[in-house]
């Protein structure tokens, strides 16, 4: 990380009682992977682009991490997304969180809600090319659509990475995982994956961040991506939230709401 | 182990003539855990209640299914059965194989094999069912009675009489509704006033009673039994407890020039004060709208130096109080539309078409003629009078295609009291058909043609226009071959429609009950209970649910009334266990609900909270949803929200739906 963050860190440690720092680093392969920070001589100096970065706040919702109390987390424009939408949802309680995002040579830091609402306001970030590849889905048949995804979705071995990356996915039981009654079947058969990935959709949708992290860590380079993104469109447009709106589209209901989507 | 009864009723002939009753109890005998398997004429009947019961005991079943008709119609009845033989009513289920089997599907293999797998379904989910108690909540004894119109007056009246607290909450300064304007009543010609003043006081003065006149409900939370509602006091600028109503005040107000809302218009009124003479309670408000003290910002006070008894302060304001009750009356009333409502009509422009509130201000002896029946424009009687029925009514282009009930019959007596106070004038009526359904209702009518010599004109008026200081109302006779008709009138009154009021919506929001799409409010079931809502506790009386006249308004005060002392009769209400709840687990998850609190907007009876899970030492180790099972009306909504599966519904949990489903062979 740049000088002028690790200045800081070592500042939040010292003087502000962080006893853990959430940064980034590359491993020998150059993948970008976590890097935590518990003491100063923790620190060290890389380099990763801000488009590089992942968003590790999935940890924040681990226990073992939580208990910790007072942290800090290195991030980009997603990270401040997950953030906001973590927040909203009730996560995070207890936690005093120091969110750092490197910028060319200096750092902005965010610690409350207020300070992610104006910098989301101020920037409006896109992924990764998946427009293109989500326009392409979009042109094909329903008949296509379906060869497509049942190729694509063959290759999910349901080991459930991407679950365990999603910073959405907090839930200390998923419904996976729920046997009385098994709704989504255990084996990695087609029926069983399909089943899976429409769940992980929709559990997902108005509340996905679209950090990608779930298409990061995927094995089998299943482009989840094009799912998230194609929910997120169509939510933008039945409810026009935009990205930093807070309200979930799920559970948000307006008497006077004219809407049609459910006759 | 399952030792499951099964039992199918042949309901007649209605399930037997097309599914073959014997045999599908000789393959549910089959299925395993199903240790007893009956078919029989009647189930419902006597001597069917007693063949299950008997089963229960004899061998010992733990589960019944009966195969018959939809639960709504005989749940309640198996259930008591199987309770009364010691089985928990919950582990009797029953499969519809009448309205959705026998009634939908001819005789044949079929529809027999329909009838099982409905069947196995429901055995399948019984094996699953668990033994569910019912749920007590206390009751507060105290009604809220929303609305002082002679609906609500009769309600809290009765309610009080049986020995309850009620709390009135009346939005103007005074009770009586429409009916303290009206002059004389159909079909009885007794004067309204004289009839239901005498009530009004006896509200005012019943020691049960507290009447919060000049208010408003905020807003109430909570569910049967155990209410919560806020109610704004506004701000009267008078205190009525020192007040002694001797009136220098509004003598001496200089804003004289306000139209009388009680009077329709028809006359002025000052800012301080009182609606009308005989109002309860007979004490002045200050309407801040209008009073140059509030308008010009502390000017005038004229009232304030004047007034003997130092009664009139400026600086009150509106006064927020909570009230706790166990039940609601809503008994807001109506409106009706304004003769600005008819472009055909004048849009309001013309003095002498009015609407027949006016007409009984002034057939009213203390109305602002005394009276007697003066045009509002220079005061002349008028020698021809049209009276247009189903004015807006029954009009779909109007939107309001609906009949407004208590029109003919009004009209009717209006022509008869126009004819009793001016013997030579001259009154038509319009009329679209004449709709004269209640006691002695049609001999008033018929006396208003017969005897008084009205003339009824069958066809509807098409516009009204003014000339040469006449009215010119043109129009078709459809009895006579729609020859057309035009009659040079001094004055015209239209029987507008009857609405529901302007703010009906919200106060169905705030109540969270249901309207229909005139936001009229809506009873739970038009027949059997017309005086619910489907929210419990709350119930209705009057025309906020749909135009009705004074004695069907009195009796559904009664009504509503005699719901709510049935509902205070027990110190403890039982409500159905049938209700959401949010899992347990072991520590240290303690529950599967991760607290994301996103479920509590999705409730539409406002039943999640959040809850707090302490352990021994008071800490809080987690926060999770709450389902509050006084409030839950066990929609599922909740449930099917959850993403990670952590509210069921006792007795429909996931679980039980699941197996009920997947018993089906695809
Ligand atoms: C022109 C005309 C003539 C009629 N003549 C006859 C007749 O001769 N015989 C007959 O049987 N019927 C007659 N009726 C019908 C009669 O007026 C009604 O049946 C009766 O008034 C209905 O009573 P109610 O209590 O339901 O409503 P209302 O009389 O409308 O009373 C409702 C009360 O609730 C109050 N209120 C409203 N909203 C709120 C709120 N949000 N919070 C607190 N308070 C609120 C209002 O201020 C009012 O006091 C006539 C009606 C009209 C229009
Ligand atoms: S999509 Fe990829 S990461 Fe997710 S379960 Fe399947 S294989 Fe694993
Ligand atoms: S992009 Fe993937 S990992 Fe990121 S929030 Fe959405 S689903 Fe979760
Ligand atoms: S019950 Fe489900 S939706 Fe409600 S707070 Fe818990 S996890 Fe969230
Ligand atoms: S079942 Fe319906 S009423 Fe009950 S808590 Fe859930 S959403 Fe509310």
């Amino acid at each position: 990380m740049n000088q002028k963050i690790n200045q800081h860190i070592a500042y939040l440690m010292k003087e502000k009682g962080v006893n853990l720092i959430i940064s980034q680093a590359k491993d020998s392969n150059g993948f970008v992977i976590p890097h935590f920070i518990l003491s100063e001589n923790d620190i060290i100096s890389s380099v990763i682009a801000i488009n590089e970065m992942r968003n590790f706040f999935a940890y924040l919702n681990k226990q073992e991490i939580k208990s910790f109390k007072s942290i800090g987390i290195v991030c980009n424009y997603f990270g401040v997304k997950t953030f906001f939408q973590l927040k909203f949802e009730n996560q995070l309680k207890d936690l005093e969180l120091f969110l750092l995002i490197p910028t060319d040579d200096d750092f902005i830091e965010i610690t409350s809600e207020k300070q992610a609402e104006d910098y989301l306001s101020g920037l409006k970030q896109s992924t990764i090319l998946v427009d293109e590849e989500l326009e392409n889905v979009k042109k094909m048949s329903m008949e296509e659509r379906w060869n497509y995804w049942m190729k694509t979705l063959e290759l999910c071995t349901k080991c459930y990475a991407c679950r365990a990356a999603c910073p959405m996915c907090y839930c200390s039981s998923c419904t996976t995982e729920c046997n009385i009654p098994q709704w989504i079947p255990v084996p990695a058969s087609l029926h069983g994956i399909f089943e899976w990935h429409v769940m992980r959709a929709m559990h997902l949708a108005g509340r996905c961040t679209e950090c990608d992290e779930c298409v990061k860590v995927c094995p089998a380079n299943i482009p989840l991506n094009i799912l998230n993104k194609g929910l997120h469109n169509k939510i933008s447009e039945a409810f026009s939230s935009d990205d930093s709106s807070i309200k979930y589209a799920l559970n948000f209901f307006q008497p006077d709401e004219k809407v049609d989507f459910i006759k | 182990m399952s030792r499951i009864g099964v039992f199918i009723c042949h309901c007649g002939e209605n399930i037997a003539s097309t599914v073959d009753c014997e045999s599908v109890a000789k393959s549910a005998s089959e299925i395993p855990g199903v240790s007893f398997s009956i078919d029989y004429k009647y189930m419902c009947s006597d001597p069917g209640q007693s063949k299950i019961k008997n089963a229960i005991i004899e061998h010992k079943l733990n589960g019944v299914v009966v195969a018959a008709c939809s639960p709504r119609m005989h749940e309640p009845t198996f259930r008591k059965a199987c309770a009364e033989a010691g089985l928990n009513p919950y582990l009797c289920e029953m499969a519809n194989i009448r309205e959705h089997c026998s009634w939908v599907h001819p005789k044949g293999e079929e529809t027999t094999f329909k009838a099982f797998e409905i069947l196995r379904m429901l055995v399948e989910k019984v094996k699953r069912n668990t033994k569910l108690l019912p749920i007590k909540v206390p009751v507060t004894k105290t009604a809220i009675v929303l609305g002082g119109g002679v609906a609500g007056i009769q309600a809290a009246l009765d309610i009080a009489n049986a020995g309850h607290k009620v709390l009135m909450i009346e939005k103007d300064p005074s009770i009586g509704g429409h009916m303290a304007m009206l002059s004389e009543t159909f079909p009885t010609l007794d004067c309204s006033q004289c009839i239901l003043t005498p009530r009004m006081v006896e509200v005012a003065q019943h020691p049960n009673i507290t009447l919060y006149n000049y208010a408003e409900l905020e807003s109430l939370d909570g569910f049967i039994g155990n209410f919560k509602a806020r109610i704004r006091l506004k701000a009267k600028s008078v205190d009525p407890k020192i007040c002694t109503a001797c009136g220098v005040c509004w003598s001496k107000c200089p804003v004289k020039k306000i139209p009388d809302e009680f009077n329709t218009g028809l006359s002025k009124r000052t800012a301080i004060y009182v609606p009308f003479p005989q109002a309860v309670p007979n004490k002045p408000v200050i309407d801040r709208t209008q009073c140059t003290y509030f308008v010009k910002n502390g000017k005038c006070g004229v009232c304030k130096k004047l007034c003997p008894a130092s009664a009139i302060d400026f600086e009150t304001k509106d006064e927020i109080i909570e009230v706790n009750a166990g039940a609601v009356v809503v008994a807001t009333g109506f409106e009706i539309k304004h003769t600005d409502f008819f472009p055909e009509y004048g849009y309001g422009r013309y003095k002498d078409v009015i609407d027949g509130l006016q007409f009984e201000r002034l057939a009213s002896a203390s109305g602002p003629t005394l009276g007697e029946i003066k045009r509002p424009s220079d005061g002349k009687v008028p020698e021809t009078i049209v009276f247009i029925a189903c004015a807006g009514s029954r009009d779909k282009a109007k939107g309001i295609e609906y009949c407004s009930k208590i029109c003919c019959m009004y009209t009717a007596k209006h022509a008869m009291l126009y004819k009793h106070k001016f013997h030579e004038g001259k009154a038509y009526v319009f009329y679209i058909d004449i709709r004269a359904n209640g006691k002695n209702y049609d001999e008033f009518v018929r006396r208003t043609i017969e005897e008084d010599d009205v003339n009824y004109i069958r066809g509807r008026v098409s516009r009204i226009y003014e000339s040469n200081g006449k009215l010119i109302v043109k129009g078709v006779d459809t009895l006579l071959n729609a020859q057309p008709v035009e009659i040079e009138a001094d004055m015209v009154v239209l029987a507008t429609a009857i609405v529901a009021n302007a703010d009906s919506e919200s106060v169905a929001q705030k109540l969270h009950i249901g309207y229909d799409k005139h936001h009229f409010l809506s009873e739970a079931h038009p027949k059997l209970r017309p005086v619910e809502t489907n929210t419990g506790g709350i119930f209705l009386a009057g025309a906020c649910q749909a135009p009705k006249d004074i004695p069907e308004s009195v009796s559904q005060g009664s009504a509503a009334a005699s719901k709510v002392t049935i509902l205070f009769s027990n110190d403890e209400l039982t409500r159905e266990p049938q209700v959401a709840f949010v899992n347990r687990t072991f520590p240290p998850q303690y529950s599967s609900c991760t607290g994301c609190l996103l479920c509590i907007p999705v409730c539409p009876y406002k039943a999640i909270e959040k809850e707090e899970i302490k352990n021994r030492n008071g800490e809080v180790v987690k926060t999770v949803a709450y389902v509050n099972g006084g409030l839950c009306q066990g929609c599922g909504t909740c449930v099917a929200f959850c993403r990670n599966k952590s509210i069921d519904i006792q007795g429909f949990t996931n679980e039980q739906m699941f197996t009920e489903v997947m018993a089906l062979n695809f």
